[in-house]
């Protein structure tokens, strides 16, 4: 289902660059996962979009799209904009080693909804062959702020956003609660022996609805993106056993806040050689706004970037990167670097961009 | 701010895809201006935070419809 039109001259791109529309036909694409280290032909799996609606799909070298995989939900979703219809399949990571895919997903159990993390395997990266569930039974909600964003992290270990649920946000705090925390897991989903209590997932406690992960090599470190209720969206750098304040603070342990919110989902830093030096290590956000506000808004939207100072206490610059100025729906989600420039899904639209230097002379 | 209870706000309002939005309340919307409900509100989550009402109006509070109207 096409929720919005698409033309490329509807975003506004920060000067030196351009726009490639590179895939459509997308059903509200979400998160995009890299593989690693893709095989040399055209038909070799090149990054995978996770749909919000139960669908993976894969795109090849030569940018053909794929289903990798269909009908992840047992549930069906009712395309409600903002509420319900935000939930679903969301998060999604590569794992390195055997190609294999980490998905987060909500399911419907009982009649209550629940939170999951599956791993599926393929033969050649272009159809899943299987599943198995990593970790299920995790309380969640038919909303925002359920199971978000999967990373793996330099240390081979599987990092989990989780939201706190909606309903009850001082599970945030509860340390026999998964939800509002960071998880780190091995990847069959047991207790790593080196988490700060190795007798649980959680990693660092005190989020509301933490959207966007990626790792930033000049430090080792994750950083994540999450919302707050009416102010204070914010990033953080997520250090092991911290408190990052919620429902108390979301400027707790924060290294950037927005007073007004402007709904961060996908982060990922400049760190290989896709942009110019100058832009080396300064981290890229989308910035979603309301999900379905049509035409000119306040909120979302955009992509901007921001550069942290070298203390990591705050910024030292914020700019705009990609606007849509157009009237539809259409707003920034996804968000990846991949070798050749950075790449973004329009969720409504069911498309896929790449930011690129612009070719001199153009 | 006062938020008027006219066409366009009720066009924009997503209070009925609200996780809290239930069943009694199906032919109320716009609590930011009405006012509270006289349902039983039972908390499972607030968009008030994402409406682009909210946003109109600079509203930066939440449960409308347990708290009652903007002011």
């Amino acid at each position: 289902m096409k929720i919005a039109e698409d033309t490329i001259k509807d975003w506004w791109v920060f000067p030196g660059f351009e726009l490639e529309k590179v895939a459509t036909g997308l059903e509200l694409p979400v998160n995009i996962a890299f593989v690693p280290g893709p095989g040399q032909n055209a038909q070799d799996p090149f990054l995978y979009v996770s749909q919000l609606y139960g669908q993976v799909k894969v795109i090849t070298r030569d940018f053909t799209v794929h289903t990798y995989a269909s009908d992840l939900l047992n549930f069906k979703p009712d395309y409600k904009f903002p509420g319900s219809g935000e939930s679903g399949l969301i998060g999604i990571v590569v794992e390195p080693e055997s190609g294999d895919l980490f998905l987060s997903m909500i399911y419907e159990d009982n009649g209550e909804t629940k939170a999951k993390i599956i791993r599926t395997s393929s033969e050649d990266g272009l159809r899943m062959k299987s599943q198995v569930t990593v970790i299920d039974n995790i309380p969640s909600v038919h909303a925002a702020h359920q199971i978000q964003a999967l990373s793996i992290g330099f240390d081979e270990k599987l990092y989990v956003n989780l939201g706190d649920g909606m309903i009850d946000s001082k599970v945030a705090q509860d340390d026999n609660d998964l939800r509002g925390k960071i998880l780190r897991m091995n990847f069959d989903g047991s207790v790593p022996s080196d988490n700060p209590n190795p007798e649980s997932l959680i990693y660092a406690k005190g989020f509301r609805n933490p959207f966007g992960a990626t790792w930033r090599k000049s430090d080792q470190a994750l950083y994540v993106s999450d919302n707050g209720p009416a102010s204070n969206d914010r990033i953080a750098k997520v250090e092991p056993g911290k408190n990052y304040g919620w429902p108390e603070s979301l400027r707790q342990n924060s290294l950037f806040w927005w007073n007004f919110t402007q709904a961060p989902t996908a982060i990922a830093f400049m760190q290989d050689s896709q942009f110019p030096e100058d832009y080396y290590d300064e981290l890229f956000i989308s910035l979603f706004g309301t999900p379905n506000a049509k035409g000119k808004v306040i909120k979302g939207k955009k992509i901007v970037k921001i550069k942290i100072n070298e203390d990591n206490s705050g910024i030292v610059s914020y700019d705009e990167f990609v606007k849509y100025t157009g009237v539809g729906p259409n707003s920034p989600c996804g968000l990846a670097f991949g070798k050749d420039g950075l790449y973004f899904t329009d969720l409504f639209s069911g498309s896929l961009y790449k930011i690129k230097l612009k070719k001199e002379g153009n | 701010m006062e938020v008027p209870n006219n066409p366009e706000n009720n066009a924009n309002c997503i209070c009925p895809n609200c996780p809290t939005h239930n069943e009694c309340m199906k032919n109320q919307k716009l609590f930011c201006s009405i006012g509270k409900t006289d349902c039983t509100v039972e908390k499972q989550g607030c968009l008030c935070g994402e409406c682009p009402v909210a946003s109109e109006y600079q509203l930066n509070d939440l449960y409308f419809c347990e708290n009652g109207k903007a002011k």
